[in-house]
């Protein structure tokens, strides 16, 4: 049964000023009972997530919707379990995805082909199992010769194309998205679209954190609302 | 195709997890996962030597041919002052240099293991373990690249070379850098200026461990405190024997087992205690 549940998490964030992240300084604080390095224990915590309990069960589509700074991307760290809660508990049942960033790992110095296989070994598939999917990767981007030609001389778009088509290349039980991807000129975009909607529609569970509310209401069937690290379903 | 995270857990871990508390429970998952995905940390390692050394002629064997020519030119010179013949000294020089390049370069990478990784970390779940491991490996091949100089000495001056003993010697080595490495990666995640001092202290003890300079030359039957309580001296001595006299200390080696024993032990459980927080940290 594929699922994730969470219950009464809280994640705490401490706020390391320079001072606090010198251990000269917070040793010399301890000697001299806090007079020489002030404000090396004053670790201020900022509270991103708190008291948030709602379950996702196989087949929803969640929607996390909120202000800049509320909570969602905190929360589908703490989902891919990035960020373990600080008190409260999230059990995840199933394989998990979480395109936060496509583009991370990627080296501009490396070539198209070898930075699929740095991201699909960092989305952990075997030698084998990117090897196979290379080709058909690369197919899709649409890149030609450039494959073999350094990331750097990429256009934006052309490297964000290539981060595209590998994202969308994994399936897992479990996916999770910070905003909906959406890359490319209007020929690529409409392949996209459809190679998007098909690897969504494989996933027994989607977690989108979007702003947009029109997307939300046409793909989630629930809805949560984050204000200041608390949610609620709208 | 599926991306699997955990691939499956080997009975031996299955085993151990049920007797453990969570936390260590969950730092075992992390070592086991670590260990796993060793595509991933042999690919970022060969990677960041390529890009490294992209658009250069030589590669890594640039950091091999600046060890050559430091070697070369320091050699006779310290020959003199020590007052050894060349053929005794520049084989010791050549083979302490390229251990302590790894030894030093080893302990200030793990330092900043996890602070490299930052945005890795917080983009995917991974292992911590992985980027220890992937800064060893990495050293370890540009190890391998420097030997091309111990290689090429052998030819010219004598080295008696007991390769089992060189290769147990390595592991025992490279286990008691890892646990160091797990170590200071947790405490200079945390604390940001730790890595300054262990760079600090590396560069002092370059200076205070028979490196350039030989035991006996301190006289007294070559024992004196800065070798005898030295961590950095049984380290380097264990790489050094097997390679030069085909043999290596029995003490020494015990002490440097011993500490891989224990050291990792200790490390395992400040790992499972500090694990969770790292994340937050970065």
């Amino acid at each position: 049964m594929i699922s994730i549940v969470l219950n009464k998490v809280a994640v705490d964030f401490p706020i390391y000023g320079s001072s606090g992240r010198s251990i000269k300084n917070v040793a010399f604080s301890s000697l001299t009972g806090g007079i020489i390095a002030r404000g090396a224990n004053n670790v201020r915590v900022v509270r991103a997530l708190d008291d948030i309990s709602f379950e996702c069960l196989e087949g929803d589509r969640v929607g996390l919707m909120g202000h800049n700074g509320s909570g969602k991307s905190t929360l589908l760290r703490a989902m891919a379990g990035i960020y373990e809660p600080s008190s409260g508990s999230i059990e995840v049942r199933g394989s998990i995805i979480s395109m936060l960033s496509i583009t991370q790992g990627m080296n501009a110095e490396l070539t198209g082909y070898q930075n699929i296989l740095l991201r699909t070994a960092l989305l952990g598939l075997s030698r084998t199992e990117a090897a196979r999917m290379v080709d058909g990767i690369a197919d899709f981007s649409d890149l030609g010769d450039f494959m073999d030609m350094p990331l750097r001389t990429y256009s934006s778009g052309m490297a964000m194309r290539l981060a595209f088509s590998i994202a969308t290349s994994v399936e897992a039980d479990i996916l999770l998205m910070d905003e909906w991807l959406s890359v490319g000129d209007v020929e690529f975009s409409q392949k996209a679209k459809v190679r998007l909607d098909h690897m969504v529609s494989k996933a027994k569970i989607l977690v989108l954190a979007s702003h947009s509310s029109d997307l939300v209401d046409a793909l989630c069937n629930k809805k949560y609302m984050l204000e200041h690290g608390r949610i609620r379903p709208v | 195709m599926t991306a699997t995270r955990d691939a499956a857990i080997s009975p031996f871990v299955a085993w151990a997890k049920a007797r453990l508390s969570p936390n260590m429970s969950k730092a075992l998952e992390d070592y086991s996962a670590g260990f796993q995905r060793h595509v991933l940390w042999t690919s970022l390692a060969w990677f960041e030597i390529k890009v490294k050394y992209r658009r250069s002629v030589l590669g890594p064997f640039w950091i091999t041919l600046s060890t050559a020519i430091a070697i070369a030119t320091i050699g006779p010179i310290y020959a003199r002052l020590m007052g050894s013949s060349m053929d005794d000294y520049f084989a010791y020089l050549a083979t302490s240099i390229v251990l302590w390049n790894f030894l030093s370069a080893a302990i200030n990478d793990n330092c900043s293991s996890f602070i490299a990784a930052e945005g890795m970390l917080k983009d995917v779940k991974l292992p911590l373990l992985l980027f220890i491991l992937k800064d060893l490996y990495r050293n370890i091949i540009l190890l391998l690249h420097n030997s091309v100089i111990l290689l090429i000495l052998m030819y010219f001056f004598t080295f008696i070379v007991n390769i089992p003993l060189f290769l147990l010697c390595f592991v025992i080595v490279v286990l008691n850098l890892f646990w160091v490495g797990v170590v200071l990666a947790i405490i200079c995640t945390r604390f940001r200026d730790v890595g300054q001092i262990i760079t600090s202290l590396v560069q002092v003890a370059f200076f205070l461990t028979p490196v350039m300079w030989k035991p006996s030359m301190l006289g007294a039957g070559g024992r004196h405190l800065v070798v005898d309580l030295n961590p950095f001296y049984y380290l380097i001595d264990l790489f050094r024997s097997p390679l030069l006299t085909g043999s290596v200390d029995i003490g020494h080696l015990l002490i440097c087992t011993a500490s891989a024993i224990l050291g990792n032990a200790f490390a395992f459980w400040f790992f499972s205690k500090k694990r969770a927080r790292v994340a937050y940290w970065l």
